[in-house]
């Protein structure tokens, strides 16, 4: 944000410097092989199946406590065999509460990121599209935000709306609306003159038509990579609210959730904290490798470069 | 220079403003903390007392106003949970977070830097492949769930350092160690793509026409052209650290840090408090944001400030 | 027109390259050829012109020589590079180091990218004359100043000072040429050093290469694809084609003999003054992929002469007249040579002009 003060700065040295907020991205492309690609989806559709699903094949409910058999450790572990995974310290399934908190972490993932992706591409869009004043003003607001760190303005939002799902959602996407403007107008101002753009404006359509009909189709691929980045950081995000005690409320559960309930048992009880965990860290890698895998795929371009 | 300053200012001024009037809004636009600040049994006439008493029944442009005008001149009125001054209560954490994110910011460099240039030297050498992987590991694992996973480890099962809290140097290893791991592995990333592109240039080549010894071109000629992306991403990653990773660092390992602050004051709806805090980190990162555009001409002689 | 005097006061080669084999190594497998079986020589003082279209293989064999080529991918496949009868190839890289900068120096193509963007040009100078001569750090930089005068850069001692960007494409070439000769290198190596600049620009920096040079008294290796520039500074030229040596001759002959089909080509392309033609005749065709090169000659696909032998066996280089030598079938051809004399040929080639 400061960058800008400099006079100078539009060497392509300082351009380049600015930080890269999907690094992650680019990292990937290195370590990819498709079949990495391929065992991510694999588990991806694998979570996703057991969030759906997750009333079905939870072997207890997830919120009845069994509290005779509190605190079990995992069958493999030398635990009492009825729950493969252990129980918490209410003596509740942490198996059958892993598939039902996958569900909440990524329902909220994916509804945050759609509601930040449909506001930032819209305010994106329109920066772009309709340049001077509009533009300064969105981005404006968009450098603001970026200047300061998220997760105190989400806790903020949460503590004065109140705890729940929804609430979260709102906090978690107000504050990552702003990379989808800022992807979503760059590439507005890419296309704008260029001869695409230039065409249909020849023959006659109206601005509206050429930013549904001509700039969307274009900019999709790299939106649906950024959204997929999206997706990751927010249930990454999501699990540190609801950790905090500012996410999910008992007795609905998230991956997060389970971490901070667990956390006052686990010297004793390790498994309450770091099954959860993998979870998050494991999804998180995937929709990474995955949305670096989609890129590569969908833009023959962006292969050569990869490594 | 002065220009320079004067737009600079400005333009932090734009962030503070903006970041705290952000919040101000969001605090005064719903939600009565007079409840949590009475005890349960609290009558009417208390509640409507403290709620004057704390101006809260004025119209929200009037407390605006009064904002401002506190503001203005430093005050931003006395902390309702510590009743003291709240940008003092906001101060005090202050030194031990950004103490605590610089070891873990200097940790990740010293780590970062020399992983960085050799992945770049050598792309798709095990060595890289090994860095890159880790850093992408470094990245999606939750920092708090790290922090948890290192107390498991080293303070449960081999009692090599304190589970929480603070003293000697053995309380900083564990805080600072898992704060540091997704910097390092962003900041490697960093380091390995500016290099790569510094090593292609012609200069490097006419660096090694004049026989100068490899560790002398990578060091002295790619590695200062890069040190702009370097210093950036650093101070990005720091201003990260001290207002974002910390609350849930600080809360993992019961520090006393701005971190566990901000916990609290949300925790008791402390209003002043919270915006003496995001005042103070809105200047803080703006100060870094300037110390990293002073750094520049150390780098790229070509930036001046105007 | 500046010639060199003293041509042949002293005849053993500074530099000989012998059959050089630099290769790419591709990712899905096989090699990329840049440098295909390239043998030249350079004799002390000598101003060697080597002319050729970009893919020629010039430019990689430059840094073959100063073994400065990426590699990997880059790595030498086979021959030699000798430098005052000694095999570059078989030197350390310490030992490598001691000779560049030193011995052989270099100027490159881009002089907006060849000096380092964060750096003085005085450091970049003093760090070259640090490197190789005993002196301080103060009696480098006056050797830098002094160096910056000679060049004909205008208050040097100020302009030591300045950073690249603050510099002019031309004065960047000049400091680059006080760069790679502030040590007296016996050979310079200098890619297409005007290829960048204004018109103008180059006949001054050419000038100024060859001015030093009689300062200094290197030889000096020119690259370029411009054979106007060959015809005003070189004593001999080769010329290069996907790789390979076409043809090596004198200046003179080169131009009013030309042996090779290929070499006709280029300079029927450059225009003359008493020319007569309405539109200048350009070679057909374009140089071939160097990752799919033809089986015989390299130039056959784009060759009015072409016949059968020429698509499938490559012809050696052979020497119709003395001091001129040329790689086509045609002129091997009407010699009648058996496979061994030609054989035998190629292995001195050409190192006797």
């Amino acid at each position: 944000m400061a960058n800008s003060t400099l006079v100078d700065t539009d060497t392509p040295e300082l351009r380049e410097s600015r930080p890269r907020f999907y690094e992650l991205h680019r990292m990937t492309s290195k370590m990819v092989k498709d079949r990495l690609a391929l065992y991510a989806l694999i588990f991806l559709m694998l979570i996703f199946l057991s969030a759906i699903l997750a009333s079905i094949i939870s072997p207890h409910d997830p919120t009845t406590g069994d509290i005779w058999n509190r605190l079990k450790p995992p069958s493999f572990a030398g635990g009492y065999s009825g729950h493969l995974l252990g129980t918490d310290q209410l003596g509740r399934d942490i198996l059958s509460r892993l598939f039902y908190g996958g569900r909440v972490s990524l329902r909220i993932g994916f509804i945050t990121v759609l509601f930040s992706s449909l506001v930032g591409i819209f305010f994106g869009l329109l920066a772009g599209y309709a340049g001077g004043k509009t533009d300064t003003i969105i981005m404006g607001l968009v450098d603001i935000q970026f200047a300061f760190p998220g997760m105190l303005v989400a806790l903020v939002f949460v503590m004065v709306l109140g705890p729940s799902e929804l609430h979260l959602t709102y906090a978690l996407a107000f504050n990552g609306w702003m990379v989808f403007a800022r992807m979503a107008r760059s590439l507005v101002l890419t296309f704008r003159d260029g001869p695409l753009v230039e065409a249909a404006k020849a023959i006659g359509a109206k601005p509206l038509q050429v930013m549904i009909r001509h700039i969307l189709p274009n900019i999709f691929a790299p939106l649906v990579t950024l959204f997929v980045l999206e997706v990751a950081r927010i249930i990454g995000a999501e699990a540190m609210m609801s950790f905090l005690g500012y996410g999910i409320q008992p007795p609905s559960s998230s991956w997060g959730l389970m971490i901070g309930e667990g956390r006052a048992y686990f010297p004793m009880a390790w498994w309450l904290i770091v099954f959860p965990g993998m979870m998050i860290a494991s999804t998180v890698l995937a929709l990474n490798i995955f949305s670096n895998w989609f890129t590569t795929a969908i833009d023959p371009l962006q292969k050569g470069q990869s490594g | 220079m002065a220009t320079y300053l004067l737009k600079t200012l400005l333009k932090a001024l734009v962030v503070v403003l903006g970041v705290s009037l952000l919040v101000f809004v969001l605090t005064r636009s719903i939600g009565n903390p007079v409840n949590t600040m009475l005890p349960l049994g609290a009558s009417t006439a208390e509640r409507a007392r403290l709620t004057h008493q704390l101006g809260l029944d004025k119209p929200l442009l009037a407390q605006l106003g009064d904002y401002v005008a506190g503001v203005a001149q430093g005050n931003f009125g006395e902390s309702w949970w510590q009743q003291e001054s709240a940008l003092t209560v906001a101060l005090r954490p202050l030194p031990f977070t950004i103490e605590l994110s610089g070891i873990a910011l200097v940790l990740s460099l010293v780590f970062a830097i020399p992983l960085g240039i050799l992945s770049a030297l050598k792309p798709r050498s095990l060595l890289d492949k090994v860095a890159s992987t880790s850093s992408m590991l470094g990245i999606c694992v939750p920092n708090f769930w790290l922090g948890l996973m290192l107390i498991l480890i080293f303070s449960n099962l081999l009692h090599w350092f304190p589970t929480s809290g603070t003293g000697g140097w053995q309380y900083w290893v564990l805080p600072s160690v898992t704060l540091a791991v997704l910097p390092l592995g962003r900041i490697t990333q960093i380091v390995r793509t500016a290099m790569l592109e510094q090593l292609r240039e012609l200069y490097i080549v006419t660096a090694r026409s004049k026989g100068l010894p490899e560790f002398w071109v990578v060091t002295r000629h790619a590695l200062k052209n890069a040190g702009v992306q370097i210093v950036t991403m650093s101070g990005w990653e720091l201003g990260r650290m001290i207002a974002g990773y910390t609350i849930a660092i600080e809360a993992v390992f019961g520090l006393p840090g701005i971190g566990s602050l901000i916990v609290d004051a949300i925790g008791q709806q402390d209003f002043p408090l919270i915006q003496a805090i995001t005042f103070v980190i809105a200047i803080c990162i703006v100060f870094l944001n300037i110390l990293i555009d002073l750094s520049y001409p150390l780098f790229n002689p070509r930036v001046k400030f105007k | 027109m500046i010639k060199a005097p003293n041509l042949r006061e002293d005849v053993s080669p500074l530099l000989s390259v012998q059959d050089l084999k630099t290769y790419f190594r591709k990712e899905e497998g096989g090699s990329v050829k840049a440098v295909d079986g390239v043998s030249l020589h350079i004799r002390k003082k000598e101003i060697l012109g080597v002319v050729g279209e970009s893919g020629s293989g010039k430019s990689i064999t430059a840094l073959s020589i100063l073994r400065l080529f990426p590699s990997p991918p880059g790595y030498i496949a086979g021959g030699d590079i000798l430098f005052e009868n000694q095999s570059l190839l078989a030197k350390t890289q310490k030992e490598m180091r001691l000779i560049r900068g030193k011995d052989i120096s270099m100027v490159f193509q881009e002089p907006m990218s060849s000096l380092n963007p964060a750096y003085t040009v005085g450091y970049q100078i003093r760090e070259n004359i640090q490197l190789h001569q005993n002196v301080t750090k103060k009696e480098a930089l006056d050797h830098a100043v002094d160096m910056l005068r000679l060049v004909g850069i205008a208050s040097p001692e100020k302009r030591v000072h300045d950073y690249p960007f603050q510099m002019s494409g031309g004065m960047r070439q000049r400091v680059m040429v006080a760069m790679a000769l502030s040590c007296q290198p016996k050979l310079l190596i200098a890619d297409e050093p005007t290829t960048a600049l204004d018109v103008t620009i180059q006949a001054q920096i050419l000038r100024l290469i060859l001015e030093t040079r009689e300062k200094v008294g290197s030889a000096i290796m020119l690259i370029t694809h411009d054979l106007g520039v060959v015809a005003e500074v070189c004593e001999r030229v080769v010329v290069m084609y996907s790789g390979k040596v076409l043809e090596v001759a004198y200046v003179n002959d080169l131009f009013n003999h030309p042996a090779h089909p290929y070499t006709q080509g280029l300079l029927q392309a450059i225009p003359r003054l008493d020319d007569t033609r309405d539109r200048l005749s350009i070679i057909p065709g374009s140089i071939p992929n160097p990752a799919n090169l033809p089986e015989g000659c390299r130039f056959y696909p784009r060759c009015q002469y072409a016949e059968e032998r020429c698509q499938t066996e490559q012809p050696p280089l052979v020497s119709p007249k003395p001091s001129q030598w040329v790689s086509c079938w045609r002129v091997a051809g009407e010699k009648e040579m058996d496979s061994d004399a030609i054989a035998a040929t190629a292995a001195k080639a050409p190192l006797n002009v």
